[in-house]
């Protein structure tokens, strides 16, 4: 036994190190799903001030493209104001029906982007609001080209969201030529471009097809833009094609960003919990 | 330590770990080059700090950086492993006459040859460790081995430059 205390303490440098480095590890890997998590994110109170300082002093450096960007966004609504039924949020791949629905289904708030990366492989967005202002873990978040990502933490006055441009985020899309419904994910490392998971090979997809979010997984409505095939390809001894997707938001200049609350995404949730409880 | 050198110590550790949020994390080029200025501070930790204090310094200073990059532990292990290494490489580098105990591995007190064959040593292996976690596979190998060169030869330089601008030869 004393011979064993001697070993651990000859060695404690050594011991320490493999102490430190399993918490590390389980860190990086498992401790993002605990409630704790959300002290050690860009969403608390210290780091979301100085991050949102460091903001204010970059706006003034790219006013004129976010000044481009609004005007961009007020001409499409002037258009869907004039001519509501073609909107160039997609919705008019949706029947009369549930076109009326939409309003009252999801709820948009406008936010600022205070931190942003899209170099890494697992990128993402802070923004300037929080559960003050109703935000919740799990909402939906598009700029005025696209979509961007997914509400990850809350704190009361800033959120951290995964961006679209995380090698773990899968988002349910439509590949609105041939009806199929597939899945995007971005595997790095340009930003611009995208994966189009699951496509079977007896499709006939274009370069330059649209591709937008199909609505099953309620997060985000249907119809938003994600991107256009790029290109594709059929890999041998595969069972899907190998596409990529040219993304319609341009991560390296966002400014403003909407997060949407789905109204009857508890609705949705309980049911499908009921029917399927292990899901 | 005294005490007066632990509190310079911590100005130091605020003014490294500040400048990289606000400055060096909005510092990269190309895309591929990023700036870790804050692995600074702990490549200047005294000589003679023990490898315990190393480490546990290393990870918590990694994890501080690691809140405002929303990468939860993976800038704590890197600098964990960085730190683990850091006597072992000193060793190797360390000339024959030794070295003054309690002494700060600058530039101006190690010479710009020992000082650059160490941080350039030092923040290959801390980048390693950094870049290959983050992508957490070795698939797009190439790619990620040449972020980890052009961040290894970015951050020296960004080094070099605080070296020259805020680190004095000790007058005794």
């Amino acid at each position: 036994m004393q011979q064993l205390f001697r070993f651990i303490f000859q060695n404690r440098s050594h011991f320490t190190f493999l102490l430190l480095l399993i918490l590390g590890l389980f860190l990086v890997t498992r401790f993002n799903s605990y409630q704790a998590a959300i002290y050690f994110h860009t969403s608390n109170q210290v780091s979301g001030g100085l991050l949102e300082s460091r903001q204010e002093i970059k706006d003034y450096f790219n006013l004129r493209a976010v000044n481009q960007q609004m005007a961009e966004e007020n001409a499409r609504l002037r258009q869907a104001l004039v001519n509501p039924i073609p909107y160039r949020l997609g919705l008019s791949i949706l029947p009369p029906s549930r076109r009326q629905a939409l309003p009252d289904q999801y709820r948009f708030q406008e936010a600022k982007v205070i931190n942003n990366s899209w170099q890494r492989f697992r990128n993402y967005i802070t923004l300037n609001k929080g559960e003050a202002d109703g935000l919740e873990s799990g909402m939906a978040v598009i700029g005025p080209e696209g979509i961007v990502g997914q509400v990850m933490h809350v704190s009361r006055n800033y959120a951290t969201a995964t961006s679209l441009l995380h090698n773990d985020l899968k988002v349910s899309c439509l590949l609105t030529s041939t009806g199929n419904y597939c899945t995007i994910n971005w595997q790095g490392p340009d930003p611009q471009v995208a994966k189009l998971l699951y496509l079977p090979l007896h499709t006939d997809p274009q370069v330059g097809d649209t591709v937008v979010t199909s609505g099953y997984n309620a997060v985000f409505p249907a119809g938003l833009p994600i991107g256009r095939i790029k290109s594709f390809e059929q890999a041998s001894d595969a069972n899907f094609y190998d596409v990529d997707v040219e993304l319609t938001t341009d991560f390296q200049s966002l400014s403003y960003v909407y997060v949407i609350e789905n109204q009857y995404r508890p609705e949705k949730d309980s049911l499908e919990q009921v029917t399927n409880p292990e899901l | 330590m005294s005490n007066r050198s632990l509190i310079g110590q911590m100005i130091a550790l605020i003014l490294y770990v500040l400048g990289q949020v606000t400055l060096g994390s909005q510092f990269i080029l190309f895309d591929r080059a990023f700036t870790l200025l804050y692995v600074g501070f702990l490549l200047m930790l005294p000589l003679d700090t023990g490898p315990l204090l190393l480490m546990v310094v290393g990870f918590l200073t990694g994890l501080t950086v690691d809140i405002f990059y929303d990468t939860l532990g993976i800038n704590a292990v890197s600098a964990l492993v960085l730190m683990y290494v850091r006597p072992r490489i000193i060793a190797l580098l360390t000339p024959q006459g030794g070295i003054e105990p309690g002494a700060t591995p600058s530039m101006v007190n190690m010479g710009t040859t020992w000082f650059s064959t160490y941080v350039l040593f030092s923040l290959l292996v801390y980048n390693l460790v950094l870049f290959f976690l983050e992508a957490s596979s070795f698939r797009p190998f190439f790619y990620i081995m040449g972020n980890v060169l052009a961040s290894t030869i970015l951050t020296y330089l960004v080094l070099v430059i605080i070296q020259l601008a805020f680190y004095r030869k000790k007058t005794v």
